[in-house]
């Protein structure tokens, strides 16, 4: 790839600064927020979907010994009505699976007085409160958890999370800015004698700044180019980690083509910002001198 | 051509460097631009490049009053005025050819359009084996062929040279000098600021004088004639 360059600012200025260093890390740092955004979106938004469907039915450990029986009705109830599209009550394994996490291998998980769950997974357009409402009506005490709390919480994170990003995202792209806008500015104090000429010769601001856009967007280039390298490590990383065996919590982590793409935008905008910011910073140092 | 017509100049809100001055240069004329050194002269020809607009007065630049001219249109002006600075100012990290294709290399144009007229230019200021060389390779004089050679590129109107002669030997200074007048005979209009008197005294059957005075005042002498032997 031919990176492009002023033919009249000296060229071996191009290479010569630590501005391709400090996109680059720029770059990264933008690619990745948005990379770590897009899984958190991702996670909490499957997280959200599911529980979406997902309802719970709690039958009291204080139904005693006729608890059984009350299940079995609940369960009838449950699968007649219209708005299931299925319940399963969970076993005693799955419970002790459920508390292991707090009360470890311990027997005494079996000898508590635990709740029976059901499991009801919803139709899609099923009508939750008139069957909270037969529930609570034919068996007292029956609650229905339909996770209201926790897909809240998901939503909360989701925004934060994108909130997050953004905010990182534009953070990194301002001090970019201003890293340019110096840069072009020390650029500009160095080579004013040449700027001071070209003006005396007759040359436009817009040639005279043309050429910084050149210089810069050289610069730019350059600056991608060595970003891109650890970006693409970063995501090759995550596809491995995400596609071989991945642990419970990343494998919610899952990014498509888009985001990817997506994660691919502050490298291809950091060359045009670098461009323009060079452009535009010259362009209005230069009006001060007719 | 060049009109000016009570024309001062002054520096933010320094004194004034030239004071209510006029003088008139014909298309095709030569004139020298004397007077001691302070009173004025690189000041005047900072104003005829348009590197410092005037405080008051009025100045006529090909048929344009410089004082209606809005920022855009400076540069089209500046175009048809080839520069000799005393400093020379070559871009050093240009070399020769390139140093001497700026004037058309700012307009846009593409290189391989203006290379073999440049060579030839250079050929003819007699740089033409000193191409690719850079500034602070050439010596004095070579330098300042280099200028006059970026001047005239272009195929400016007024042709400006500031001491052109003041940093090389005579002999050298006279070819300078000489590329100079052949310009101004192939029809541009040629100012040299100068305290030689020597080469003053050489050429003004020929060049008319500016000479600049106390105070920044100025005078407008014409050609003198050669006394006829009797």
């Amino acid at each position: 790839m031919i990176i492009p360059h002023s033919r009249i600012l000296p060229r071996a200025m191009l290479g010569s600064n630590l501005l391709p260093l400090v996109i680059a890390v720029n770059v990264y740092l933008a690619s990745l927020a948005i990379l770590g955004g897009l899984a958190l979106v991702s996670a909490t938004g499957q997280w959200s979907a599911e529980l979406d469907q997902l309802v719970t039915v709690q039958v009291p450990p204080e139904a005693g010994v006729g608890r059984e029986a009350v299940v079995k009705s609940v369960l009838g109830v449950l699968r007649d009505h219209p708005a299931v599209a299925q319940a399963r009550p969970l076993d005693a394994a799955e419970m002790e699976a459920l508390l292991r996490p707090w009360l470890g291998q311990s027997a005494v998980i079996r000898e508590l007085p635990l709740p029976q769950l059901i499991d009801v997974a919803m139709r899609p357009e099923g009508d939750l409160d008139s069957l909270r409402k037969r529930l609570e009506a034919e068996f007292p005490g029956v609650e229905i958890d339909d996770h209201r709390l926790w897909r809240d919480q998901m939503q909360d994170i989701s925004l934060a999370a994108r909130l997050i990003c953004w905010s990182l995202v534009s953070m990194i792209s301002l001090a970019a800015v201003a890293v340019i806008i110096f840069a072009t500015r020390a650029t500009l104090e160095s080579q004013n004698e040449l700027v001071a000429l070209l003006h005396l010769i007759g040359a436009k601001n817009s040639f005279v700044a043309g050429e910084f856009q050149k210089h810069f967007l050289g610069i730019g280039i350059i600056g991608v180019l060595i970003g891109l390298v650890p970006v693409g490590l970063t995501i090759a990383s995550v596809l491995y980690l995400t596609g071989n065996d991945p642990a419970p919590w990343m494998g919610r982590l899952s990014l498509g083509l888009f985001d990817y793409l997506l994660a691919l935008t502050p490298p291809l905008t950091a060359a045009l910002i670098t461009m323009l910011t060079a452009r535009f910073t010259v362009l209005r140092a230069l009006a001060d001198l007719d | 051509m060049i009109r000016v017509k009570n024309v001062s100049l002054q520096y933010a809100d320094g004194p004034e460097v030239l004071s209510n001055i006029s003088f008139t240069l014909a298309a095709g004329s030569f004139h020298f631009l004397t007077g001691r050194c302070g009173a004025g002269k690189s000041s005047l020809l900072r104003m005829l490049y348009l590197g410092h607009r005037p405080s008051r007065g009025h100045m006529e630049m090909f048929g344009r009053d410089i004082f209606q001219l809005e920022a855009f249109e400076l540069p089209e002006i500046r175009r048809r005025v080839g520069v000799v600075f005393q400093d020379f100012r070559l871009v050093s990290h240009l070399n020769v050819f390139e140093n001497v294709a700026l004037p058309l290399a700012i307009e846009g144009r593409p290189e391989q359009d203006y290379t073999r007229n440049v060579e030839e230019l250079l050929d003819w200021v007699g740089l033409g084996d000193k191409l690719h060389q850079y500034p602070e390779l050439l010596s004095g004089g070579e330098q300042q062929q280099v200028a006059i050679a970026r001047a005239v590129v272009a195929s400016p109107q007024l042709l400006l040279a500031d001491e052109p002669t003041g940093s090389v030997d005579a002999e050298i200074g006279e070819r300078l000098l000489g590329l100079l007048i052949e310009l101004n005979r192939q029809g541009a209009t040629l100012l040299i600021a100068t305290h030689d008197t020597g080469l003053l005294e050489r050429h003004r059957h020929h060049a008319g004088e500016l000479q600049l005075e106390e105070g920044g005042r100025l005078r407008q002498l014409p050609p003198v004639r050669a006394k006829t032997s009797e």
